[in-house]
């Protein structure tokens, strides 16, 4: 089965010349005034240049036409460069947005904690301010996975699921790259930008800044400088967020070792990083009663709920309810009621 | 009349079944000098419309028809054919044309070598000036029809007979236009000799001369020469400017003979097209630090004091009631005038701008109309800071000219003030100029259609110039104030009945515009227009089974695809905004395409408002589909309408965007429909590039699953990689330039939908915890395969900036997949480096190209590195 990448006219089966199209056939010869018509028995005048005097009335409807067709390939084109190039783009931060950033933003907004917060939808969503910046964020705006609020438990709770119990912070993207890390509300407004110990995100990273860079989804304390890892997309250049939640969970426990993030080593790098730890469901009522134990040793901010993660789900952006957050003042409720 | 229509399906037949005793029967009448003079013309007529034909498939066939016919046959047609020359009958008028047909068959084929020969023997030595009249015709339509090549080994002889009878000795003027017709005819393949400075003196000697002639004719086939050899030989012209082209143009621009005038204006206009090509060259040599090869003589530059002052009088000399389609002398000089500009750029403004002072205010409609004219044609070309003032200055008397009564005045004030809007929009202060401006604009679309449409064009031209084309989300925009005001207007315009003059079609395009480059205050409005558009597209579908004749029926089409193009406006530029109308939007959609409707223009715009609301709707749009699919499918079906065909290949990417993995269900009969498309000898090739991309757009939606199509996708990959262009033929390059784009946008769909997140080969760093990477491995197999076809594209030279940008793509997604496998060894080598380089660096690549290049530098440093 050939495929024809020709064009048609150029193949050997053209129809019979006769009965389609009468304009050249002999049929009409007959008629003086037509063959006249169709013969210049002249020469050709021939072309001169021509200014357009009224552009859009001598406009054919071929022409419109044809321009209705170009925009909108034009589009799908565009559409297209947007999706192949949406992996590219997120991990490749470019300098000089980051720039163009820093130098206006303020590092810190504290009035931006509303739409950090863990859940999607139960409070006010004030987004009127972010209109400047818009364009330029937009590609690091809800990167980030959002739970759901748990409103059921789930059938397969002990089957298919993991807990997370996270401690109070906002939550945030971290990108490091080009020697620099830069951590992101999910309006993409960023948050802060440092150095970090993570790599590619130092001036003094010995590796290669520019393909060793992270995307880490975190949750951020202020109050003493941490980080804490919830999930995984990028390490050192690998995406790994189509990678299903335990092998994601099992990268970031490897990744950010203790002893190794958490701590502060050099100049700037003021900021500790640590893994949260994903528990089987199976003991669910070990972590309720005690959520401290199971979070990395020494956190020092206060338990704000549980992020339930099904097993099986790759990293996705935007709100999904694959994950699930279940704050702390509705355990009781929904969960312990229910269960026990 | 039965007896004719009798004869007629006779000859029908006897076309069709026996060429060869058709022709014989027509060369018959046609030769014998006992015949009607007019039955003996059409029979010439008829024979010579079996030999030529405008489309190149059925060309060829006719070549091969003739060239089967038995030699005596075609001898002796021939024969008659070069006899009826002499003939007194009218027949003479048909012979050359009999032969010249002939001719361009048979002389590519090395035969009737006695031809041109002959006919020049006929040129030199006959005494009947018939004779030389009709040879030196036939010599001209041969020159132009038939390939330069093939008449270079005559080229001398023929433009020695051609010249001899061009000359003054020559006594019959008759003998004399058809040389100069022929001359013109063969001024290209000449250059040989034009070359040689001898024969290129004796050349324009004898044009110049004819200039002079007494005879109307002869003037202009001289004055056409002129223009051409212009055209083609600038170069050699500083000689004769000075000599005489000067001299001889501003008294041909000044000759009572319109057509004589008007070849001497258009001689001008192409000298100044000359001029701005070679400062183009210039520029771009200047660029990389060369010398131009060809440098301009300014000749406009020099001449403009001469030929300024017969332009701008041209310019008073307007036909009372001209029709837009005829062309006069106040029409060519005001091209003339605008290329003249552009050419000399600030020079033109001094001389002109008296003229319109002087003039603008004047009584009589001609002065008035000629500077305004003047005006708008030189607003182009000068410095923009000269400009500006002169235009602040002249922008209320132009808007107050709105209300001239003259409509030719009007017409040429609204088209004025479109360019202002089309190329200095930064004259036009919003808070001083913009209420004014808007108010004339929406007052003249109460005008005459031809003042509607150019008060359309000017709208659309500051809603384009004065929305940022970056940031299509502005809040508001100068224009947010005005935007209800002008759309119910422009839409009570589109009220009438009528489209004369394409008035309605303007002003539905001018809708359009404003919706799409509208700020985000106007949404509002927008969803108004939306609903009013729909409901006047609900209406049309009301009134569709009562439509009498095609003309009503073509009027009613036209209109739905007005409406449909403003619809698709509207929901691309309100995006999920349109939920709450969207079924409504749908239903009619359907309604159009079920409706039975012959009229495939129409069935294209639903596609494109259809591919508008997948886009808008996303996800969303999956309940539609259901009834939707059968006519996608359809139209998938019928590759001889292939532009309906290949916007439906358009809509199959949009739906996997969309819908993402959930399009896998329909993806079996997507890729049956796209395999057969691409199967199909019928489908119009524009469309298989977009076959290919689209097949990247399922593997990119449906990642893994694909896994099934991957080997017939990757055999037509493979096919499609071996198609090369014919280095002389642009069109093939351009072809083949998508069709390959189309096939790295596949790739790149296989290699990021399938391996992402996975390594191709090994990942041999990772535990064995992480899952073995099924989907990666399944494009192993296929790698080397890749990169011999990127090789190749990439050594192309003719490969376009798009197809850069997608080929430095696939090779830095590549770089990604085998990063840390055995892969590495596909970037060690020369090629990937160079091509990376290029695109970053060279001048011929958009700054998004050098941006993907950037990246996928990296990409290949890291993967080399591993």
């Amino acid at each position: 089965m050939p495929f024809v990448f020709k064009d048609p006219a150029a193949g050997s089966q053209t129809t019979a010349p006769t009965s389609d199209t009468p304009t050249d056939s002999p049929l009409d010869t007959l008629s003086i005034s037509s063959i006249l018509e169709t013969t210049s028995l002249t020469p050709k005048q021939p072309d001169v240049h021509k200014l357009d005097k009224s552009p859009l009335g001598s406009r054919t409807r071929e022409q419109t036409q044809e321009e209705r067709r170009k925009k909108a390939l034009q589009l799908q084109k565009r559409s297209r460069q947007n999706q192949i190039e949406y992996a590219r783009r997120l991990a490749f931060e470019k300098t000089t947005v980051s720039q163009e950033d820093s130098d206006d933003e303020p590092a810190t907004e504290t009035a931006d904690i509303v739409d950090d917060d863990m859940g999607e939808g139960s409070k006010g969503q004030p987004k009127q301010r972010r209109t400047r910046k818009m364009k330029k964020q937009d590609a690091f705006r809800d990167q980030v996975m959002f739970a759901e609020w748990l409103i059921d438990v789930p059938g397969d709770l002990y089957e298919n699921w993991c807990v997370v119990p996270c401690p109070v912070g906002k939550r945030c993207l971290v990108i490091s790259a080009n020697g620099q890390t830069t951590a992101r509300l999910r309006s993409g407004r960023v948050l802060n930008k440092f150095e970090s110990i993570l790599p590619a995100g130092s001036s003094t990273y010995k590796g290669n800044k520019v393909t060793d860079y992270c995307i880490l989804d975190c949750i951020f304390d202020p109050v003493h400088w941490v980080f804490y890892v919830v999930d995984i997309m990028c390490w050192k250049g690998h995406p790994i967020y189509d990678c299903d939640t335990e092998f994601r969970f099992f990268w970031v426990a490897t990744k950010i070792q203790a002893d190794e993030m958490d701590v502060p080593n050099a100049g700037n790098q003021f900021y500790k990083f640590q893994a949260l730890q994903a528990a089987s469901t199976t003991e669910l009522k070990n972590v309720i009663a005690n959520p401290y134990a199971f979070m990395p040793p020494n956190v020092k901010a206060n338990l704000d709920g549980y992020l339930f993660y099904n097993r099986e789900t790759q990293y996705v952006v935007g709100t999904t309810p694959l994950v699930c957050w279940l704050s702390i003042d509705k355990v009781q409720e929904l969960l312990v009621d229910k269960i026990s | 009349q039965s007896i004719r229509e009798d004869a007629t399906a006779k000859l029908e037949q006897m076309s069709r079944e026996n060429y060869a005793a058709y022709v014989a029967v027509l060369n018959q009448v046609f030769a014998s000098e006992q015949a009607d003079g007019t039955l003996r013309q059409l029979a010439g007529l008829a024979l010579k419309n079996s030999l030529v034909a405008k489309e190149n498939v059925r060309k060829e066939e006719y070549a091969q028809r003739w060239l089967s016919v038995d030699q005596g046959v075609r001898s002796e047609i021939k024969q008659a054919a070069l006899r009826t020359f002499g003939s007194a009958g009218i027949a003479r008028s048909t012979a050359p044309q009999v032969v010249s047909a002939i001719a361009e068959i048979e002389l590519p084929t090395n035969q009737w070598s006695e031809l041109i020969p002959t006919l020049l023997d006929n040129v030199t030595n006959q005494e009947s000036a018939l004779q030389r009249q009709a040879s030196l015709q036939t010599l001209g339509y041969i020159c132009e029809s038939t390939e330069p090549m093939v008449l270079a080994i005559n080229a001398n002889e023929i433009l020695t007979a051609v010249v001899q009878g061009a000359r003054k000795e020559e006594t019959n003027d008759d003998v004399r236009i058809e040389a100069l017709h022929a001359l013109y005819n063969s001024l290209e393949f000449i250059r040989a000799n034009f070359d040689r400075e001898g024969e290129r003196n004796f050349i324009m000697q004898v044009v110049c001369e004819a200039t002079q002639s007494s005879d109307e004719r002869i003037q202009l086939a001289a004055f056409e020469c002129l223009v051409r050899i212009m055209h083609l030989y600038y170069d050699k012209m500083r000689f004769y400017m000075e000599k005489a082209l000067f001299g001889l143009t501003v008294l041909g621009m000044n000759s009572e003979h319109q057509g004589v005038a008007l070849q001497a204006v258009e001689f001008w206009s192409t000298v100044c097209d000359e001029e701005l090509e070679l400062q183009e060259e210039a520029n771009e040599a200047f660029e990389v630090g060369e010398q131009p090869e060809r440098v301009s003589f300014d000749f406009a530059k020099t001449a403009a004091p001469e030929i300024l002052p017969v332009l701008l009088w041209m310019l008073t000399q307007q036909e009372e009631d001209a029709d837009e389609d005829e062309w006069n002398i106040a029409m060519a000089a005001g091209t003339c005038l605008a290329l003249l500009a552009q050419t000399i750029t600030d020079h033109i403004v001094p001389p002109v701008i008296p003229f319109v002072e002087s003039n603008i205010q004047s009584t009589e409609w001609r002065y008035r109309e000629a500077a305004v004219m003047a005006f708008g044609s030189i607003l182009e070309g000068p410095n923009p800071q000269i400009l500006t003032p002169l235009v602040n200055q002249a922008l209320p008397t132009l808007i107050n000219m709105m209300r001239d009564p003259d409509v030719n005045v009007k017409d040429t004030v609204t088209w004025t003030l479109g360019r202002v809007s089309d190329v200095l929009v930064e004259c036009i202060k919003p808070d001083i100029h913009l209420p004014q401006l808007v108010s004339a604009l929406v007052l003249g679309l109460e005008d005459n259609p031809r003042i509607v449409g150019n008060c359309c064009w000017s709208l659309m031209n500051l809603a384009e110039q004065l929305s940022n084309a970056d940031d299509t989300d502005q809040e508001t925009s100068p224009l947010s104030r005005y935007f209800e005001g002008v759309i119910t207007a422009l839409l009570r315009i589109t009220d009438r009945p009528d489209n004369e003059a394409n008035s309605r079609t303007s002003a539905y395009e001018a809708i359009s515009t404003f919706v799409s480059t509208a700020a985000k205050d106007c949404y509002p409005n927008i969803e108004k227009v939306a609903i009013t558009v729909l409901e006047r597209l609900e209406h049309t579908l009301s009134v569709q089974n009562q439509l009498i004749g095609s003309d009503e029926q073509n009027a009613h089409y036209e209109l739905q695809s007005n409406l449909l193009s403003v619809l698709t406006s509207c929901v691309r530029k309100l995006g999920k905004n349109i939920s709450s109308i969207a079924d409504r939007i749908m239903t009619v959609f359907l309604q159009i395409l079920n409706s039975q409707s012959k009229h495939s223009t129409t069935k294209e715009d639903v596609f494109i408002g259809v591919g508008a609301l997948i886009s808008a709707l996303e996800a969303d749009f999956g309940r539609y589909l259901e009834p939707f699919m059968p006519i996608l499918y359809s139209a998938l079906q019928h590759p001889e309408e292939y532009q309906l065909c290949g916007i439906a290949i358009g809509l199959i990417g949009d739906i996997c965007r969309a819908l993402g993995e959930n399009a896998v269900q329909y993806c079996n009969a997507f890729m049956e429909l796209l395999v057969q498309n691409l199967q199909s000898p019928v489908l119009h090739r524009n469309v298989k590039p977009a076959i290919l991309s689209c097949l990247g757009d399922i593997a990119l939606a449906i990642g893994g699953q694909f896994e099934s199509y991957l080997n017939v996708t990757m055999m037509v990959l493979q096919q499609a990689g071996n198609m090369r262009a014919d280095k002389t033929n642009l069109d093939m390059i351009e072809y083949v330039n998508q069709l390959h784009e189309g096939n790295v946008e596949a790739y790149v769909g296989i290699v990021q939908g399938l391996a992402s997140g996975g390594k191709i080969f090994v990942q041999p760093q990772l535990t064995e915890r992480l899952p073995f990477h099924y989907e990666a491995a399944l494009i192993a197999p296929y790698v080397p395969g890749m990169f011999t076809f990127l090789s190749i594209v990439a050594e192309d030279e003719y490969k376009s900036d798009t197809l850069v940008r997608s080929l430095v793509g696939l090779i830095g997604d590549l770089a990604d997949a085998l990063y840390g496998t055995d892969g590495k060894q596909f970037f060690q080598v020369d090629w990937i480096t160079q091509t990376l380089r290029e695109a970053r660096s060279s001048r011929h690549y958009s700054q998004s190209t050098k941006e993907v290049a950037r990246w996928a530098k990296e990409m290949v440093k890291r993967t080399l590195q591993s």
